[in-house]
């Protein structure tokens, strides 16, 4: 079954900036699979080194050491190359801010990774309206962002990471710049995708409320993992959510922000 | 260390910003460049010659010198505005870090006079060598040896320079430093494109460019067919429509750029083309007044330039001696001159000297002085077959009175020319003695006239009257034939009945014009005597530079001694270096100024356009951060870039060259342009059509670079935790 397989496999990585006498190790030693399927959150306070840690697997940094590993490959180790490859087919991105374009219409963003990657379109445009349908979006997609709201914004942007079909979406902060309306529905329409097309999703969060979508949440502090909440079979959101909230007070009394 | 940051910071500003260097280098050179016309070798070659003519020239260099001051302030500006914001995220960090706004623009002012030193002396340098290039080149092509080559440096020159660039950059500096002013620190830390993305409506759009077409077809009609009326008013109107026409068409053009990402499908979904046409379509919809500027900007560069190119080959065509003959005219008692002129000094300078006699006719005014002298010439005969001769439409204008003063140009036909150079001169005809011109001829190595008793000759002059050939005119050729062979007489004298001689070959009477007439019987010396107005005979000496001589030494070096030695002489005298001065002088007039403006405008738009790019190119650095995560290779963005480039110069730029073209033709059609040199036309309209192309690529190339500098440092780590 395919549910059980690693996709994701981080191993030993650690990240240093600076050099000698100003060395700041922002990970160290960071190790954990993602299977195939699962809807990972990473929780921590700013400075925990999360963001470093999603920038690694997304290829943005490069790490000191240690290796990641997708479908058993070291990207990690890529080329600019290779890593262009990987980029926007492989592993789709979801940033805080979005990350649109402005001067293209909600369709051309959705679809530039396609044409960067020289993808076929035929299949494509099926993809858009399905994508389009599901995420509510159908009506804005000849708009240009700066005509949308910030909801509709980050739900392009979903389409954007999901059109090429990657192996893996890694979202950072997705409903950092959201009201809670939109988070709401941003967070429901991706779990709903990771369920319904066992799609695997990576999110950085320090929202508890946004983690609560999460079927697992690992979380670090001071570039190590010092914890990890499952979600148990058939447990509402809610008491997730509960359960959360409750290790956050336990660790740093009661806000996720001051951990 | 308040210190140590300004030098450091205009360092980094040269280093890091070459485009804005060298705009600054590039105002210098400019305004050297002007300044330093009166120190050329042409020109103090002129004076000589023409030194009211240069004076009037070199005072109106002001004016030209304002006018590049003030078209250049405004490149300053851009070109200083854009620097400052590259650096405005710095400037908000000075600002938050407590540092007070007075102090900011003290500092930038500091900063920016450490870099107007550095291009002030790059660019007197630059300016001056290029001057110096321009002095050497224009007195190699006028004539070898006779432009003494001088040093072009001049210290006045450099002095006005600095000024006048000091000024303006310090203004420039004062502006944007108010601007700063005014500015939040939260503007200058995020400063970002405006993200609104203002489209249009395609109506909207349709509509301007149907109003900037129209504008377009307007100015293009008028240059075409409507230029001169109305005294030049409509030269305004035509530049007015057009500017108005291009601001439109690019306004409209740029924002339906979008309809053609979605024409085609196909090809817009390949690689970045469809983000490649948006970037174009916002830098041009953004900006479509500037983008339009530039494109006005070309077509007048290109018109100048033209201008300037045309009167170089006007030059180089006259500058071909086909009806001047003698180099020297020396006038004065008879005796005098002769003896001067056979004296050993001169003898080695003279050849085919010859003492031409000329007069008017007497008339018939014996009868009174208030009634009008009468003429000794009976010509209807002649007259007649002429205004036969004519064509039909100059035939029967004539003959209705429509015209009634003659001018005299290369639009009539010959015969046209012909009647009216005749009746104006026909009362008291100028007389020349056979056997002057019989000298005249025999220098050119053609046969004597040997005329009967009842024979004569007529002589236009090729200088005023336009001929395709020297040696025969072909409808009064035919006329005096016929009437030869049909036994006719055309024309009497003193009521004897002359005979005509067709096919004489005409050359220039005197080196340059002491001489200046239409037309003249070329007469038997004892006619000549026995006719000629004792009042107004004169004689004048002519002779050339020995060819033996012109072949040892070229023409001008030893026509520059004998003019020497005849200086020392006293005597009256002209030059065929007058002659020469003159048309040298209408070129330098010409064409400098014109070439310059021309230059100037091509290098402003090409820098607007550069700047222009640059600064979208700042602006929307996140993008290309977004497209590399999104998978894109550098490589794609820097050929998406180069196509960016390639769209932003060719648009304005093609704009420009269907308007340039059609100035151009228009001038032509004006008679404002000649191109009377068919063989020089071709290489020198593409040198110069190849000096444009490779300015505005060292632009493209630049700029192009530029970008890929950006590209290359786009690092992969846009937010660090």
């Amino acid at each position: 079954m395919v549910r059980h397989e690693k996709l994701l496999e981080v191993q030993d990585l650690q990240k240093n900036y600076g050099k000698k006498d100003n060395l700041t190790k922002a990970l160290r030693g960071i190790s954990f699979d993602a299977l195939s399927g699962e809807f990972l959150g990473i929780m921590g306070a700013s400075g925990s080194g999360k963001t470093t840690l999603l920038n690694c697997i997304a290829t943005i940094i490069k790490p000191t050491s240690g290796r990641v590993l997708l479908n058993g490959k070291n990207i990690s180790a890529f080329d600019s190359k290779d890593l262009a490859e990987y980029r926007g087919s492989r592993i789709g991105y979801l940033f805080q801010d979005f990350g649109l374009l402005d001067n293209l219409t909600g369709q051309e963003n959705i679809l530039l990774p396609l044409s960067i990657h020289g993808m076929d379109f035929a299949k494509a445009n099926a993809q858009l309206n399905e994508l389009a349908d599901f995420l509510e979006i159908t009506d804005i997609l000849d708009k240009f962002p700066s005509q949308m709201s910030g909801g509709q914004q980050q739900r392009v942007a979903a389409a954007r990471s999901l059109i090429s079909d990657p192996d893996i979406v890694l979202a950072d902060e997705p409903t950092g710049a959201l009201d809670t309306r939109s988070a709401k529905k941003l967070m429901n329409k991706l779990e709903s995708i990771n369920k319904s097309s066992k799609r695997t999703i990576l999110m950085v969060t320090h929202d508890p409320n946004a983690a609560s979508f999460c079927s697992r949440i690992l979380f670090i502090q001071d570039g190590i993992i010092f914890h990890e909440l499952r979600r148990k079979q058939g447990e509402a959101r809610e008491k997730f959510y509960e359960r959360i909230l409750q290790l956050l007070a336990q660790l740093g009394g009661g806000s996720a922000n001051v951990l | 260390m308040f210190s140590r940051l300004i030098y450091r910071n205009a360092k980094r500003s040269r280093k890091e910003n070459l485009i804005y260097f060298a705009t600054l280098v590039t105002a210098v050179a400019s305004f050297y460049i002007i300044l330093s016309l009166g120190r050329q070798d042409v020109i103090l070659f002129l004076r000589e010659f023409e030194s009211d003519a240069i004076d009037k020239l070199l005072n109106q260099m002001p004016i030209v010198y304002g006018f590049a001051l003030f078209l250049l302030f405004f490149l300053i500006l851009f070109a200083n505005q854009y620097q400052l914001n590259r650096r405005s995220k710095e400037f908000g960090t000075y600002l938050i870090l407590g540092m007070r706004k007075e102090r900011l623009i003290l500092q930038l002012l500091a900063e920016g006079l450490i870099t107007s030193i550095l291009a002030l002396i790059g660019g007197i340098l630059i300016g001056g060598f290029l001057a110096e290039m321009i002095s050497l080149t224009v007195s190699k092509l006028v004539g070898q040896g006779i432009i003494g080559h001088h040093i072009s440096l001049s210290i006045g020159a450099i002095i006005l320079t600095i000024i006048g660039f000091l000024s303006i950059q310090c203004i420039a500096l004062i502006i944007l430093g108010g601007r700063l002013f005014t500015q939040e620190v939260h503007q200058m830390l995020y400063e970002e494109m405006d993200k609104k993305q203002d489209m249009g409506h395609i109506k909207g759009n349709l509509l301007h460019i149907l109003i900037g077409s129209i504008f377009l077809a307007a100015a293009y009609w008028i240059v075409l067919y409507r230029f001169i009326d109305f005294g030049g008013l409509f030269m305004a109107v035509a530049f007015i429509c057009g500017s108005l026409g291009t601001l439109f068409f690019i306004r409209g053009f740029g924002k339906l750029l979008g309809l053609l990402t979605n024409l085609s499908e196909k090809k817009s979904t390949k690689g970045l083309h469809r983000f490649t046409l948006r970037q174009f379509q916002e830098n041009i919809a953004n900006r479509s007044t500037s983008v339009a500027v530039t494109s006005i900007l070309i077509t007048l560069s290109i018109i100048l330039i033209a201008n300037g190119a045309s009167t170089i080959i006007g030059f180089e065509s006259s500058f071909t001696r086909t009806s001047s003959l003698y180099d020297f005219t020396v006038s004065g008692n008879d005796e005098e001159v002769e003896q001067f002129l056979t004296s050993g000094k001169m003898t080695a300078y003279v050849e085919d000297l010859n003492r031409l006699e000329i007069g008017r006719m007497k008339t018939e005014d014996e009868l009174g002085e208030d009634v009008l002298p009468v003429s000794l010439v009976e010509w209807s005969t002649l007259r007649d077959q002429l205004i036969k001769a004519t064509p039909k439409s100059e035939q029967e204008d004539f003959l209705s009175g429509k015209i009634q003063g003659y001018t005299i140009s290369d639009e009539n036909s010959e015969a046209l020319n012909l009647l009216g150079t005749l009746e104006t001169g026909i009362t008291s005809p100028y007389l020349i003695a056979e056997t002057s011109y019989n000298r005249l001829l025999e220098a050119i190595g053609e046969k004597p006239l040997n005329l009967a008793e009842s024979e004569m000759a007529f002589y236009f002059n090729p200088d005023l009257l336009p001929m395709d050939e020297l040696d025969n005119m072909p409808v009064l050729d035919t006329i005096l034939e016929k009437a030869e062979n049909e036994g006719e007489t055309l024309l009497s004298i003193a009521n004897q009945a002359m005979s005509i001689r067709s096919s004489v070959p005409i050359r220039g009477l005197v080196a340059d014009r002491s001489i200046e007439i239409f037309s003249a019987f070329i007469v038997p010396d004892s006619m000549f005597d026995q006719l000629v107005n004792e009042g107004t005979y004169a004689t004048y000496w002519n002779f050339r530079i020995p060819k033996k001589l012109q072949d040892q030494q070229g023409l001008m070096s030893p026509m520059m001694e004998a003019r020497d030695i005849l200086m020392a002489s006293g005597l009256e005298f002209e030059s065929y270096l007058q002659n020469f001065g003159r048309q040298l002088f209408y070129v330098v007039a010409g064409s400098y100024t014109t070439l310059y403006m021309g230059f100037l405008f091509l290098i402003i738009a090409c820098t607007i356009l550069a700047l222009q790019f640059l600064t979208q190119m700042k602006q929307t650095r996140d993008r290309y951060v977004t497209l590399s995560l999104l998978g894109a290779k550098r490589q794609q963005m820097k050929k998406s870039m180069h196509r960016q480039v390639l769209c932003i110069f060719l648009l304005p730029m093609s704009l420009a060259c269907i308007s340039g073209v059609i100035g151009i033709r228009g001038m032509i059609s004006f008679a404002m342009l000649y191109f009377e040199n068919e063989v020089l036309l071709y290489p020198i309209a593409f040198s110069f059509a190849a000096v444009v192309m490779v300015i505005v690529v060292i632009y493209g190339v630049a700029v192009s670079r530029a970008a890929d500098h950006e590209i290359d440092k786009l690092n992969w780590k846009p937010h660090i935790d």
